[in-house]
């Protein structure tokens, strides 16, 4: 009898995966060999057994419901990427083609019967990137309505780059998802990856989940956020913090420094957005939700006593319930400092079909907001 | 054209005002993508430490396939190597910082093993000599034990049935590699399970089949 075939060898071998000479000079062995034989025959054994002890394993019911919505949802977030008006500008630079996945529409999918049983499930990942902090050059937003917007110059630029990495992170190319089952375990990544001390807020009393949280990396500074979920009734609660930024350089009145973010809202319900922003040593919190304001100042002064940091006195910054259009009071009302304020001009005619939207910008230290009321 | 060691890219389409093209492109990657959906949830629960974020990992990798879907050819690569690419993909960004190869296993050049003499009789490495139907929850637990880069080789063998070369594929890494991680698997599950079959001082004869 020949020796005995090596153990990986024959391993290969039992799987089909020797080639063809090989194959034969080890069939010959192992007719005339029991011991390797029963080698062979063990590893079917075990892939028999891993199959019947393993191989049932599947994910929960909600799971199915859960990855339609994402996809749903991210159709959402292109459709709302392709809603800035001068996102050619941007995609020329970025090498990407102009309009997106912007347009999508969901007719013939919402027509679908199991589609339609999970529309609830879809509902709420929707909402989820409907939440999803984004940036946008909002000073060349035009449109008929009245909008306000104060952007600094200098802030433009950052908006500019902030949405390209935006628009990476559509594309999955960049994208730094943290998954936490909790806030502790999502701050702690957080913490790590940005080499910070964040916190991540447990708003759990008021009754919101967890879902996970993420990181953008914004105009060379990272910007973290955590969303969280409540089912009944349903609303999201968006968390983010970031860096007080000196570099941006962006100045309004005396306030320099600071990030600005942008929460859209694309809910053709036209539920409530609301925003909630403080500072902390050197890191901006934010909250939004499509929340009424009272309920989500409530929530936010509630986890003061479990969420650190140490939360200074939330302040409203903005609500899409303002009336329209917000005037430069309401504005300094909202800042300490003296922003300018800028109308803008007529929106283009292929926008008058978008659903309401109501957006706010929120910066470190308060200084200016914008509300838009499309329709 | 998709790669398959590369990460999904952009859809090139819809053009803006062409949303039945879209919905066909959502609708189709629904249909192609769903019937695997246990599939990839089983990978993302062989990398994952919890359900929980096996269920985010699953998610997170629908919506990069389906950004990436528009360059996808079914034909030249199946959806189920597609999917579980990226899921890898996406489990190893996510994690960061973490390597992405195991030290020093892997790192064993697969010839210094191959050639080696068969298993000694006795060896609590050797993968014969199981009696596999007196184990239930032993055996999952003996995988659990596994690091996730080796339970989720042993998984594409066993339960997904895919080739040492489709394996490579997905994980990224050399054929050599595969076939290291499985054999390092196999043992170690085998050794896990003898070991406990010891313990509870089975009569030796329920050891073999």
């Amino acid at each position: 009898m020949s020796m005995h075939v090596g153990d990986a060898e024959l391993d290969a071998f039992a799987d089909g995966e020797v080639e063809a000479v090989t194959r034969l000079a080890i069939q010959d062995h192992v007719k005339g060999c029991e011991q390797c034989r029963s080698r062979v025959e063990a590893v079917a054994a075990m892939k028999s057994a891993l199959v019947r002890h393993w191989g049932r394993e599947a994910g929960r019911a909600g799971l199915r419901s859960r990855v339609i919505g994402a996809v749903e949802a991210a159709e959402r977030g292109r459709g709302a990427a392709a809603q800035v008006p001068d996102r050619s500008a941007f995609a020329s630079d970025r090498g990407v083609e102009p309009g997106g996945a912007g347009c999508v529409r969901r007719r013939m999918l919402l027509e679908r019967p199991w589609v339609r049983r999970a529309m609830a499930m879809t509902a709420l990942a929707a909402a989820i990137v409907a939440a999803i902090v984004w940036w946008r050059p909002v000073s060349h937003v035009a449109g008929s309505q009245k909008l306000v917007v104060v952007v600094p110059d200098r802030a433009v630029l950052g908006v500019r780059e902030a949405h390209a990495a935006w628009e990476r992170e559509s594309a999955g190319a960049d994208r730094k998802v943290i998954l936490a089952s909790s806030p502790s375990a999502l701050a702690e990544q957080l913490s790590s990856t940005l080499e910070l001390d964040v916190a991540v807020p447990d708003f759990s009393a008021s009754g919101f989940a967890l879902v996970g949280g993420g990181i953008s990396d914004v105009a060379g500074l990272p910007a973290a956020h955590a969303k969280y979920l409540r089912e009944r009734p349903v609303s999201i609660l968006s968390f983010f913090t970031t860096l007080r930024n000196e570099r941006m350089g962006s100045t309004v009145g005396d306030q320099k420094g600071g990030r600005e973010f942008f929460v859209s809202r694309d809910d053709p319900q036209g539920a409530e957005s609301t925003v909630v922003a403080w500072n902390s040593g050197q890191q901006t919190y934010a909250v939004c939700a499509h929340l009424p304001r009272e309920d989500l100042i409530a929530i936010v002064t509630a986890s003061r006593i479990a969420a650190a940091p140490p939360l200074a006195e939330p302040v409203l910054l903005a609500s899409a319930e303002v009336p329209l259009p917000v005037s430069r009071d309401e504005v300094l009302a909202v800042g300490s400092a003296r922003p300018e304020v800028q109308e803008a001009g007529s929106m283009p005619s292929s926008s008058t079909s978008r659903a309401n939207r109501g957006a706010c910008l929120v910066k470190a230290g308060l200084a200016f907001w914008a509300i838009s009321q499309m329709q | 054209m998709f790669s398959m060691g590369e990460e999904p890219q952009r859809p090139a389409e819809p053009v803006e005002g062409e949303g039945p093209l879209s919905t066909s492109l959502a609708e189709r990657f629904t249909e192609i993508a769903l019937p695997h959906l246990d599939a990839v949830y089983r990978l993302a629960r062989a990398l994952a430490s919890s359900e929980a974020e096996a269920e985010d990992l699953v998610q997170e990798t629908w919506v990069r396939a389906y950004n990436g879907f528009a360059g996808f050819e079914l034909r030249a690569h199946g959806a189920r190597p597609w999917l579980f690419r990226i899921l890898y993909n996406t489990f190893y960004t996510l994690k960061g910082k973490q390597r992405r190869e195991p030290a020093l296993l892997d790192q064993v050049d697969f010839d210094h093993f191959v050639s080696e003499p068969s298993g000694v009789e006795g060896s609590v490495d050797r993968i014969d000599g199981l009696n596999w139907e007196q184990f239930d929850d032993e055996v999952k637990s003996a995988i659990e034990q596994l690091r996730p880069e080796y339970r989720s080789v042993l998984l594409l063998w066993s339960i997904e049935g895919l080739s040492y070369k489709e394996i490579a594929t997905v994980c990224g890494c050399a054929l050599g590699t595969v076939m290291s991680r499985l054999y390092r698997a196999r043992r170690a599950v085998a050794r896990q399970l003898r070991e406990y079959a010891q313990d509870r001082r089975w009569p030796s004869e329920r050891l073999e089949s």
